[in-house]
């Protein structure tokens, strides 16, 4: 193409006009530029301290108050039930929340019992609170602390409050039982005098340490059933017998 | 005057749409991890990939980075640099998802808080890594796109530079007053 029929290059006077504006476009590319990196700057200098902010924040909050020590009856982060010479372990994390939960021990509470009586294991409960999102006021934490303060005043009251709390089960999503409720069914079980303890969380520190003991040991979820250390991958009376079996002759 | 539909039209709109639609889930996701500190470490901590002490800031910082970048979206303020932020989480979730998913791990992924170890069945790792895939499009999309309408960054260039034009109008032969007729 011939520049010269070009209309916009045909006199000067286009021209420099043309250049004029090119400089202007220019220097508000520049002036854009700058004020790009300006916002950016700013902004990447937000959100750096909003996250360090809420580090911090998050730190403290998370920070485990003043420890309590083991409830009494809890002996290396566990409740024991049955002989303690019997051959195999059976450990159960549990959260008070969980469907689950309730549902495999619906399902293998009586084999528990049986092996418990022919001293063919101890069982050891790890009851843990993962869940403290899933309820409207932080049931988990506050029903593994109410289980602590059953422990703590009548180790043998545990069983049948653990019983008991999964029977009384609220539904995700919702309140937990209260405080006075949680406390009716500790005396029901064999505990009175627990309220206090209860209702100001004593094992609080304790709650929260021994869930993220379990965590560092890689449990997560919950129910997490364990034969001598291997995870029960289906809940039945059969696969828990077997699989105590198989540890007995395999130690 | 019949307009006709073009990218360069339709382009803004996409891109607030885009802007918005990730800033809702990044919004969201942070939000629901804010609550539980504890938890959000555990959830971390379950992709067994960092070290301890990584983890937990990690736990504590992450929700505050979603939230963070789902605000400047919200308000499309910075939106290349926060587009580009959340591109790179994305990955890095792709990353974590993925990587548990062939390490044959069972956990949620934790993305809307809770997290851990589920059952064998209960994992979705292919729908996890398909929405965070999606999202990824959003944010690359913005990266590419960061131009916007109801975005507090058109609204602050309109302020600063005074012949601002928005810059997707930079693209198209603009014609001059002498070639107009």
């Amino acid at each position: 193409m011939n520049p010269t029929t070009h209309p916009a290059t045909g006199s000067p006077r286009n021209e420099r006009s043309r250049r004029l504006s090119a400089e202007r476009a220019a220097a508000a590319a520049t002036a854009r530029r700058r004020h790009r990196a300006r916002v950016g700057l700013a902004a990447g200098t937000a959100v750096v301290l909003v996250v360090g902010l809420g580090v911090a924040v998050q730190a403290s909050r998370d920070r485990i108050d003043a420890p309590t020590g083991d409830p009494r009856g809890v002996v290396g982060g566990a409740i024991s039930l049955g002989a303690t010479g019997a051959p195999v372990v059976v450990t159960v994390y549990e959260d008070f929340l969980c469907p689950a939960c309730r549902a495999a021990d619906g399902v293998l509470g009586a084999t528990y019992d049986d092996l418990i009586d022919q001293e063919a294991i101890r069982l050891e409960h790890k009851p843990i609170a993962i869940l403290d999102g899933y309820s409207t006021d932080r049931y988990s934490s506050r029903a593994l602390n109410a289980a602590a303060c059953v422990v703590d005043g009548a180790p043998t009251a545990f069983s049948p409050f653990h019983d008991a709390l999964f029977a009384a089960q609220p539904a995700e999503g919702g309140p937990g039982l209260s405080d006075s409720r949680l406390t009716e069914l500790a005396e029901q079980a064999g505990a009175p005098g627990v309220g206090s303890c209860i209702a100001g969380e004593r094992f609080a520190g304790w709650a929260r340490s021994t869930t993220d003991d379990a965590s560092r040991a890689g449990v997560n979820s919950t129910p997490t059933i364990l034969v001598a250390g291997t995870p029960l991958r289906e809940w039945s009376d059969e696969a828990l017998r077997t699989a105590v079996t198989a540890a007995r002759s395999n130690p | 005057m019949v307009r006709h539909w073009s990218w360069d039209g339709a382009q803004p709109w996409t891109s607030t749409a885009a802007r918005l639609l990730l800033a809702a889930v990044l919004g969201v996701a942070g939000l629901l991890k804010l609550p539980d500190p504890a938890q959000s470490v555990r959830a971390v901590r379950a992709y067994d990939l960092l070290p301890e002490g990584v983890v937990q800031a990690v736990g504590y910082g992450l929700p505050f980075l979603e939230v963070a970048l789902a605000v400047l979206l919200l308000i499309g303020l910075a939106t290349r640099l926060a587009a580009v932020g959340a591109a790179t989480l994305m990955v890095v979730f792709l990353m974590g998802v993925g990587s548990a998913a062939a390490r044959g791990l069972t956990i949620d992924c934790g993305c809307f808080g809770g997290g851990g170890l589920v059952a064998p069945t209960e994992t979705r790792y292919t729908s996890e890594l398909v929405r965070d895939t999606a999202l990824l499009g959003l944010a690359l999309l913005l990266v590419g796109w960061p131009h916007s309408r109801l975005a507090l960054d058109e609204h602050l260039a309109r302020t600063a530079v005074p012949d601002h034009r928005d810059d997707h109008l930079d693209d198209q032969p603009e014609l001059a007053p002498e070639e107009a007729r």
